[in-house]
């Protein structure tokens, strides 16, 4: 008499909207295909409330480049067991003579990327971008192209970046990764992007030549900077990997000394890319906007602002001299400076751009953490993606 | 009952609604309570109650419950428009929290019913449009299937296991961290 039969989709729908937790939902919805197909429907995932647990835990790479290891964070430890997030699926080339080595590069919901590296009679075998989900074992290995030694991929810059359609759109099978690789002569330039079945996926590729040298100095608005330690400005576009490159022009007034410590990148109040030099005389900041964007990759950018730095307008009793950061956090309209008050003590200052007023930063400074003591946070799949089954509704749709 | 009387008479006066289960047995109510009910709201005001409202979907045994629902609820919320007026804001706060204390109780106990009933519940409080008892009996359906099994959820709600045994292997596989 209590059968389920009794109660319209749209009302199990309303029951099954009760569940509040993930455990909860993923095993009503492995009862029966009714109950999987209102689940997992994209009406229920809209009105479902996220669970307040997504956070499982962080990965953190070996020193030594072994198996990444799952730290889980007390609040999920009781809700599953951290065993489920080993990453023992992923299959090494572990025996006598070869060894893997492993580098979580970033993370990004519950999603993981890595980078394996099998090595053996010293030199590296084979390389794989691993993009991964631990919890559901889903997981797909892309083929790295082979590198001239000594570049490795363990050292690369590996991001995902956003594929489209919302953060949490971002899954197993809507995913884009960009790879940068630094080569004797060139970096290497390398996105995939998820494909429209599981296992496809498509490459770009594009080679930035580094002869002279290449600093880089931060990304804004989808590109990446680098600069020559001259005037001349290289920009790529994480997405298309369109490639430009640009002069800062020559102000009478200037003579820049370019080093890493003298250009910053930040962006201003109309959300485009200002690069910020050091006006070289201690006492002034060169603000350039992009004012052209050419074909062929070439484009103008001008000088927008000059700011004049006095220890008045820092609100200092005395200054010497200041010097810019550019692994500073980009916060829109302002760019940040270190201001040096005895040995080892610096102050950290934030400079408003349009108004020139100084503000004395107070929180912990942002220091650049090295890739093996990094934490990747992961959390719990969300919205419950649940893919048997339900892969063939999709199918017939 | 015996609580709700004194409210009962003081809306008596105004109006009285008969609704008529499916197997035409008649309930006399007064409007706030029948009015908890969307549904018979907009008859209301469409002024198409006289001689009685038939709800075919509902049996008696079913109605009755739902009645003693809304007379409780229909009191409740008078009783609070009433008191606001006469007592201190601390009073009003001590009063109203009495009264919310009360009413969680009443639907506590209101809810202890075999799961058939339950589901009737559930579907007349949908027929009827009344917001609060739908949710209530929805959670109640949700409650009984936190911590279980999905073995255990069938066995509950008589349902067929359809998935496929590569199905099910294949959910375990991708979900097991939430099987334990």
């Amino acid at each position: 008499m209590a059968s389920h039969d009794a109660l319209p989709d749209a009302i199990l729908e309303l029951v099954l909207l009760c569940l509040d937790s993930l455990p909860c939902l993923l095993r009503a919805a492995a009862t029966c295909k009714r109950w999987r197909r209102i689940i997992s429907s994209d009406a229920f995932r809209a009105i479902h409330k996220t669970p307040p647990l997504l956070i499982a835990g962080s990965y953190y790479n070996d020193e030594t480049f072994a198996r990444p290891r799952f730290v889980p964070l007390p609040s999920a430890a009781a809700a599953v067991n951290a065993a489920h997030f080993s990453l023992d699926f992923l299959h090494g080339d572990d025996d006598d003579d070869d060894r893997t080595n492993w580098s979580v590069k970033d993370s990004h919901g519950s999603l993981l990327l890595l980078v394996r590296e099998s090595c053996g009679g010293g030199r590296t075998k084979r390389s794989d971008l691993i993009v991964c989900e631990p919890l559901t074992r889903r997981h797909e290995a892309i083929p790295l192209p082979l590198l001239a030694p000594p570049a490795t991929y363990l050292g690369a810059t590996t991001v995902f970046l956003d594929a489209g359609g919302g953060a949490a759109a971002t899954g197993m099978s809507n995913f884009k990764v960009l790879c940068l690789v630094d080569e004797a002569y060139h970096i290497r330039a390398i996105t995939f992007t998820s494909g429209s079945s599981s296992s496809a996926y498509s490459r770009r590729e594009t080679s930035i030549d580094r002869r002279p040298a290449l600093h880089y100095f931060g990304v804004a608005g989808g590109r990446r900077y680098w600069h020559d330690g001259n005037k001349r400005v290289l920009a790529l576009d994480e997405m298309t990997l369109e490639l430009s490159s640009f002069v800062l022009p020559d102000e009478e007034d200037w003579h820049p000394i370019f080093s890493v410590s003298m250009v910053s990148l930040t962006v201003g109040r109309d959300g485009e890319a200002r690069v910020v030099v050091d006006g070289g005389d201690n006492d002034s900041l060169k603000i350039f906007v992009r004012i052209r964007s050419g074909g062929g990759g070439e484009e103008d950018w001008a000088l927008e602002k000059t700011m004049q730095v006095s220890a008045e307008m820092l609100g200092l009793p005395e200054f010497r001299s200041f010097y810019l950061t550019w692994h500073q956090p980009v916060v829109e309209g302002t760019v940040q400076i270190r201001v040096p008050v005895a040995p080892d003590t610096a102050r950290r200052l934030r400079l408003d751009m349009e108004t020139m007023e100084a503000e004395l930063l107070l929180e912990p400074d942002v220091v650049p953490v090295p890739d093996w003591m990094k934490a990747y946070p992961t959390e719990f799949p969300w919205p419950p993606l649940l893919y048997a089954c339900c892969v063939e509704a999709d199918d017939d749709n | 009952m015996a609580s709700a009387g004194s409210g009962d008479e003081k809306a008596a006066a105004a109006a009285m609604i008969t609704l008529i289960s499916s197997d035409n047995e008649k309930f006399e109510v007064t409007e706030a309570t029948a009015t908890l009910s969307q549904t018979i709201r907009h008859m209301i005001e469409d002024g198409c109650t006289d001689g009685g409202v038939p709800l075919p979907n509902v049996t008696s045994k079913i109605l009755a419950r739902v009645i003693e629902y809304c007379k409780k609820h229909a009191t409740a919320a008078a009783g609070e428009e009433g008191s606001s007026s006469s007592f201190s804001d601390a009073a009003f706060l001590e009063v109203d929290r009495a009264f919310l204390e009360e009413l969680e109780e009443f639907d506590d106990a209101f809810l202890e019913v075999d799961r058939a009933t339950l589901f009737d519940l559930i579907l007349a409080a949908n027929y009827l449009d009344i917001k609060g008892l739908l949710n209530l009996t929805c959670q109640k359906v949700a409650d009984s299937v936190k911590g279980k099994t999905p073995e255990q959820i069938r066995e509950m709600y008589n349902i067929v296991n359809d998935l496929t045994p590569e199905e099910e292997a294949e959910i375990r596989r991708e979900t097991q961290w939430a099987f334990e």
